[in-house]
């Protein structure tokens, strides 16, 4: 009597995407909870997806081809902080007040400034120093503009390290690094100079600290100097320097910075360690215009850092390499191991945050136009009026069962907001499969305190998290989920706090979850 | 005796305004670097030599080693 084999049941849920992008490992080796594209959205919850807010333009800035290239935030104690901006068409400019409407912008001397060169900058003494290795060091106090500091070396890098200021970046002095005298940068003892790996070929692009040292990067080696007054120095790092002055950056207890191979973290007096090997294939020039390593401009936005940089055949920044060391498990001898990496395509070329009594701002110069932005303002969906998508692409699922063809039935998504699901199947180029989820919730407006007499029953605000199904009907040995945005609007998520529900804008969606449920078939020729 | 740098009591200021001086005289007075010579002289501070991490410099080497560092003197070496 012929009888029908039964069928399998099988099913996978995503385990979260708090490991990130990982573009080092074939294809078909990503753990489950590492993703091919992580684009525009924050792993903001740990194992979470979220779309990231926009950027509202706030003020216009000297003529229409005229970009900003460096940005700073210059603190006076208990007053506004200012903002300070430095534009390709040589101009500094400031304003007391990012928030106003409209920012009004004042310029600082009358031009001449570099127009390719970014700025540096340091503030000391209550005032801001800055320089960019063609004009006079410069300095402002809030009010008085000095466009020469007297003697000063013409350099492009400014650090203040143990009470003084630093300089490197003086023209046919590629290996020199200067001091002030000791509490004043307007002093400068004709001696203070050393040369670092002297006539090595190579030159400075970087001066940092972590405190105890000065850490000067040239491009190909690090060095370190020890003693400020008999400015003794030493190589630490002889495989890689520091690609870029701005790509430095400090979070938590660590200094990060741009190499040429990668991200690198700093150790201290030991090479620095490369925390970006998950995504080592974009380090190459063609992928990176490597030419433009040395503008790489790094800030910091909530849990994680990001680099701007220009992907090859752009001159300027098209692309942020965004780190989130947060995210990074802790082992058990309390050791933080790597964290996440994504990317964005926030058109900004430089940023900085200002913070002044209740407000904490991410602003930045735009790369497409003479604008200063408020990044990732809140409850803002595009870049200016220019919608951007954002994408997930998880790694492909094979139910344990590579070899056998599965019947699709279902996807079960959990997450906020309106975007597509799309699947792709056995590494396939193209799209079989695409529907549109809408987990978005509508608020009701009635008080909590109204009851309408129904105590005790499933009543009231929905959910922030929703679920939602659809029915792919597709067949396939592997499948590789792709989130994707289709809606250029803000979103929210509501974060528990005690008995309050904190509403924060964010991006218009979230994915936190997707289960694919199908049956396991036989062995087939397609598919 | 050796004295560290920051000791040294010339700045690049007085070393800016020498160049100036120079170029506005130039003709009267020799090549740019034995008119710094003469001017550290000037200062009387003896045989002053620096502490640095290459050793130990007399100041006029290490004042001539950074001359073109200096944007007045780089026009006048180029002119």
């Amino acid at each position: 009597m012929p009888a029908a084999n039964r069928v399998a049941n099988v099913q996978v849920r995503t385990q979260g995407f708090a490991d990130g992008l990982n573009l080092q490992y074939a294809p078909d080796q990503l753990a489950p909870t590492e993703v091919r594209r992580a684009e525009n959205g924050f792993l903001d919850e740990r194992g979470g997806f979220t779309k990231r807010l926009g950027c509202t333009n706030v003020a216009a800035i000297g003529a229409a081809g005229d970009r900003i290239i460096s940005v700073y935030t210059f603190n006076r104690g208990t007053l506004a902080p200012q903002l300070l901006i430095h534009t390709s068409a040589g101009r500094v400019y400031y304003t007391s007040d990012p928030t106003a409407t409209p920012v009004v912008f004042t310029e600082i001397g009358s031009g001449g400034w570099s127009t390719t060169q970014p700025m540096s900058w340091e503030t000391f003494n209550g005032k801001v120093y800055f320089c960019e290795g063609t004009h006079t060091m410069a300095s402002w106090d809030s009010a008085t503009y000095n466009a020469n500091v007297t003697g000063a070396p013409m350099g492009k890098y400014l650090r203040l390290w143990k009470d003084t200021m630093w300089v490197a970046g003086v023209a046919n002095q590629p290996d020199r690094v200067y001091s002030s005298a000791a509490g004043d940068a307007e002093t400068w003892p004709v001696a203070n100079w050393v040369d670092i790996r002297h006539g090595d070929g190579d030159r400075i692009l970087a001066l940092a600290t972590d405190g105890l040292y000065l850490i000067v990067g040239k491009r190909n080696t690090g060095s370190i100097i020890t003693d400020p007054a008999l400015l003794d120095n030493h190589t630490f790092d002889y495989e890689k320097g520091i690609s870029s002055h701005w790509s430095v950056v400090q979070y938590e207890s660590t200094i990060y910075y741009m190499t040429r191979r990668g991200i690198a973290e700093w150790q201290g007096d030991s090479p620095a360690h490369l925390m970006s090997y998950k995504i080592d294939p974009l380090f190459d020039p063609r992928v990176l215009n490597f030419d433009r390593l040395e503008f790489v401009w790094a800030y910091t936005y909530q849990n994680r850092i990001s680099w701007c940089v220009a992907e090859a055949g752009s001159l300027v920044p098209t692309l942020q390499i965004n780190y989130s060391p947060r995210l990074a498990m802790l082992t058990a001898l309390g050791i933080r191991g790597l964290g996440p990496w994504s990317t964005d395509r926030v058109p900004v070329a430089c940023a900085v945050m200002w913070r002044y009594q209740a407000v904490q701002r991410l602003y930045g110069g735009a790369t497409g136009a003479n604008a200063f932005w408020w990044v990732f303002a809140d409850n803002v969906g595009a870049d200016d009026g220019n919608a951007f998508t954002a994408i997930l692409e998880t790694g492909s699922y094979d139910f344990g069962a590579p070899l056998l063809t599965k019947y699709i039935r279902r996807l079960r998504v959990l997450g906020r907001g309106i975007f597509n699901l799309q699947v792709r199947r056995n590494f396939e180029g193209g799209i079989i499969y695409t529907s549109t989820v809408d987990l978005s919730i509508a608020r009701d407006q009635w008080s909590l305190a109204d009851t309408w007499n129904a105590p005790g029953e499933h009543w009231g605000i929905e959910g922030d998290v929703q679920e939602a199904t659809v029915n792919p009907d597709l067949y396939a040995r592997y499948v590789q989920l792709i989130f994707r945005d289709i809606n250029p609007n803000p979103g929210s998520m509501q974060l528990p706090v005690g008995q309050k529900d904190v509403v924060l804008p964010t991006g218009q969606w979230s994915v936190l979850a997707c289960i694919v449920d199908g049956c396991a078939l036989g062995i087939r020729e397609n598919h | 005796m050796a004295v560290v740098p920051a000791d040294i009591p010339i700045t690049r200021a007085h070393v800016s305004e020498w160049i100036d001086e120079y170029n506005r005289k130039r003709k009267k007075n020799g090549t740019l670097e034995e008119w710094i010579c003469h001017q550290v002289e000037e200062l009387d501070l003896g045989d002053t030599s620096v502490t640095t991490p290459s050793g130990t410099i007399p100041l006029t080497d290490l004042i001539m080693q950074d001359l073109n560092s200096y944007p007045n003197a780089r026009s006048e070496q180029s002119s």
